[in-house]
Parts: C-alpha cells; structure tokens; sequence
C-alpha cells in the first residue's frame, strides 16, 4: 500500500487461503481495491520448494500479474467511495421462552462473528450496569484501540465483552487494566499472525488475593472463576473490539494455546523469597497491576519445563542452566519462571532479588539484563518454565478505578 | 413481551449490547495509475521473507525476460518481514523502479 500511496503501480500475490485476510489488512490501511492474484493454496505449499516445483503456479499466475500492472484503472480503483462508520445499535432477539430467546443470541451472536464459541451471557443494560459498578471509570472513556481493524475501547465496550464471558464486577478492573496493556503494545501481530501467538495475563499485588485468583497448582488452567472469566473476558473483547476472525483476519493455522481464556493467573507473591513482580518494576508494594505479553505457540517456543515437578529431580543450578541454553534469541524477551521451592533455593544460594537473577542471566547468555522477566509460578511441588515474549509486546499496567474490592482504587 | 423474569413459557425479547468495537474507517485511497508495457521497465520483485518465494521469483524473472524485452526485474528492493516493516525502502521502490509484485509467502 505505501508504494501504491508513494505512485508506484503494483500487485500482491498471496496463496488462496489468504484473499480475505489481504484485503481486510488492505481496507484498514486505505486501500481495499489493491490489486491481488492468487496462487491455489493446496499447490503453493506443497510446491514451492524448489524452482521447477514451483514453475506451473508462476506460469499459471503470469498472465495476471501482467494484466494487474498493466490494465488501466476502472474508475472505482481510481476513485473509491468513501466507508461511512458502521452503525453499532443495541441488538434485540426473541425466543419462544427465555432459554430458546439465550440460545438464539449464542447462535446469532456466533454467526455474527460475536463470540467465541461457548455459551455467553446475554450482556443486557441491566447486566453491563451492574458490570460498571465495579469501577468509578466512566463508561464513555477511551482506553485505547484494540487491533486487527483497531477498534475504539470504551469502558462500556469492555464491559460488555467482561458480561459475556461470565465475568463478576469485582473482577472488571483487572479485565480493565489488561485491556490497557493489550492496547499500548504492539499485540497485533500476535492477533493475526499464521503461527498462533497467545497471551500471558499475570495479576500481582492485593487484588489477586482479594477476587480469589489461582496462583498455585494448576495456575495456567481451569476451574477459578477470576483467572477464567478475566482471560475469557479479555479474549472476547481482543475478538470484539478489533473485529478479528479466524481465517478471515486471524490466520492461527493450529489455533492458539489455551484459546478461551489465554495464560490467565496470579504470581505466587506468598511463597516468594522476592519482592513481588510489579515492585520490582517500581510500583508499591499496595499496586495491584496487570502484565500482558505474547509469547509463543504450539508450534513456536511454547513454554518449557526446565526443572522441577512430581517426578524427576533438580536443583536450582540445572534450571538456571537450561533457562540460559534456552535463551539464546537476542531479540527476544524470556519469561523465567520459578516455582517456589526453586525460588527459595536461590534466594538462599544468595539470589537476594530479582536483579540479581536478571544479572546471572545477562552474564551467562550476554543478553541484557532487562530481556529477563523473573516470575515466581506455581505450587508445591511445581515445575520451572521458560517462554519467550516479543519485548513490543510485554506491557504492565497499574489496576485503578476499583469500587468492590480494597485493592485497585 | 421483554423478559423480566416472568413464566418461562411466555416469549422473550433479550435486548442486548453490541460487543463490538466502533471504527472509524480511514480515508479510501485510489490504486496508481498502471504502466502500458512492461518492456524497458524496472519491476520491483518483493516478498515478506516467507520460504518458496524466492524459487517463484526465480521463474517469474525468467518469464519476465523471455516475454519483455529490456526489462530489468530488481529482487534487492526487500522491506523485511510484517514486523520489521521499512519504510525507507518503500521510499526507494517509489524513487527507482516503475512497478513492483509483492509476494506473501505465507
């Protein structure tokens, strides 16, 4: 598009399974008639290993290629229409009785590109009302624009998403805050890209305590209300608010790691021999804060155990080792995290602070200390793990705006 | 009838809140004005640093030669993957060459 923009006539080749997710990124950036030509999916990527491989699908696209350069423009492509703002008025659905009138708005809602596939609370006036009386925020103010088509996020916005993901108004700031945080980085990619990112949600300080979040066995996975209807909540509103669609505008091939409700949990700051994440950032100790990152996928570097669980043995010298080895990306960021018995150890071989750990890390691989995010994960027993996050994409944000907890005012 | 908790026989209306997010479109922008003949010309050959497109390139440069005399198809003109995107060379492109294909490989 720059070079379209710039005067330079051109044209995108792209593999038939990409056309819509092409021209959706081709609207949002002021130039949905660009030209393209597709090459059959089922053949590109079986045959475009080598040059006489690949020979049929050039000589079978070349024709149009030349013609997309060379046609003249209709005048649609010289001049488009203009895109008025899509109206987004309240929706009313009917059913024979209250659960036929439910079960319609989740088929409704899914065929309208709405949801996430499981069953979602109808978010009413009433219901997002009571969703708001968890923070003194305004409903009308702008948090920031989510991508891929980077809509506007309100306060009300977000509620509405947090009501149909089952979320309880003690929880909407943290859901709040994290939506910040996705909106200050640079998440679109993680959004959109073929490789099927996924997000880690980490809460730390008073209010993870206080709306009961998992921090201990099983803190990645189901069964808490706050950790699964702040993750849900978040992804419906990523979905939602940024207009993305699997293989419309979201091309995860394999899908994403824990899809619903992403890597949803608190830092086990009780079992930590360290000050707790968000203080060594340099919030206070009474911050409640939210950290989103994208780390990587099923495909990509998931996160690994490097040490620790139920069965083999370790000791806090073989985790750091294998953290290290496995940190060999300069670009990118590292997660570290310890399980409590693993921090406790180091703590005591004279790992005082998190710096501290940082400082082993940057010497060991030669990567700044920074790159280095050291997080105490988990229960006893627990496992140690290592995941790389893309340092544009790793964004802590203060919780504020509370009204039914003590935490997050 | 709207629903307010009466009978659960009766018909419902849910009435409910729009989940999606409000856009404000940008402005629409017109394609570039084509070029009549591709002989003679610089044909900027990009790519999004995806596996297999430059084996595609290599056939597409052949066809391009065979079919136009004088052509000159330029590969150097690379802006990076999505996430490391250069605008100076778009600059480039726009500067020295008379078209370009832009193939995404993924």
């Amino acid at each position: 598009m720059q070079m379209e923009k710039l005067g330079v006539p051109g044209v995108l080749l792209v593999s038939s399974s990409f056309p819509a997710d092409a021209k959706s990124a081709a609207a949002d950036y002021t130039m949905p008639g660009i030209r393209m030509v597709t090459i059959p999916s089922d053949k590109w990527y079986r045959y475009r290993g080598t040059v006489e491989e690949v020979r049929p699908l050039a000589e079978a696209a070349f024709d149009s290629i030349v013609d997309a350069l060379t046609t003249p423009l209709i005048p649609e492509e010289a001049e488009p229409p203009q895109k008025a703002a899509a109206e987004l008025p309240p929706i009313s659905i009917t059913g024979a009785n209250y659960s036929d009138a439910v079960e319609k708005l989740n088929e409704s809602f899914l065929e309208n590109q709405m949801g996430d596939g499981l069953p979602l609370v109808p978010p009413t006036r009433e219901a997002v009302d009571r969703m708001l009386q968890g923070t003194s925020r305004s409903p009308e103010e702008v948090i920031g624009k989510v991508p891929m088509k980077f809509g506007i996020a309100t306060i009300e916005k977000i509620a509405v998403n947090s009501v149909m993901a089952g979320a309880k108004p003690e929880y909407f700031p943290v859901i709040i805050a994290a939506m910040e945080a996705f909106s200050a980085g640079e998440f679109w990619h993680m959004m959109g890209s073929s490789g099927g990112f996924t997000l880690i949600i980490m809460v730390n300080g008073p209010i993870a305590k206080e709306i009961n979040m998992n921090s201990g066995i099983g803190f990645l996975g189901d069964c808490w209300r706050a950790n699964s209807t702040i993750g849900r909540a978040v992804r419906l509103a990523t979905r939602n608010l940024g207009h993305t669609w699997p293989a419309v505008n979201d091309m995860a091939l394999v899908g994403r790691p824990s899809p619903h409700i992403f890597y949803t949990f608190a830092e086990n700051e009780e079992m930590s021999p360290w000050e707790p994440f968000h203080v060594s950032l340099g919030y206070e100790k009474q911050d409640s804060t939210v950290t989103v990152s994208k780390v990587g996928s099923y495909i990509g570097t998931v996160g690994q155990k490097v040490g620790g669980g139920a069965v083999a043995t370790w000791t806090e010298q073989s985790i750091l080792d294998a953290m290290a080895e496995l940190a060999t990306g300069r670009g990118s960021g590292y997660w570290t995290w310890f399980h409590p018995e693993a921090a406790q150890g180091l703590s005591g071989m004279g790992f005082s602070t998190r710096k501290d750990v940082q400082a082993w890390f940057a010497k060991k691989t030669g990567g700044p200390a920074e790159n280095f995010s050291v997080a105490v994960t988990g229960g006893v027993p627990g496992y140690s793990m290592i995941w790389s996050y893309a340092r544009n994409a790793h964004v802590t944000k203060k919780i504020h705006g509370a009204t039914l907890t003590k935490a997050g005012r | 009838m709207v629903f307010n908790g009466c009978s659960a026989n009766e018909e419902v209306t849910l009435e409910v809140l729009n989940p999606m997010g409000a856009i404000m479109p940008p402005e629409t922008l017109g394609l570039a004005h084509r070029i009549s003949d591709l002989a003679g010309k610089k044909i900027a050959l990009m790519h999004n640093n995806k596996p297999g497109v430059t084996n595609l390139y290599v056939v597409l440069e052949e066809l391009l030669k065979q079919e136009y005399p004088g052509i000159t198809p330029a590969r150097e003109y690379q802006a990076g993957s999505v996430t490391q995107e250069r605008e100076d060379m778009y600059q480039k492109v726009a500067a020295e060459c008379d078209a370009f294909i832009f193939a995404i490989g993924d």
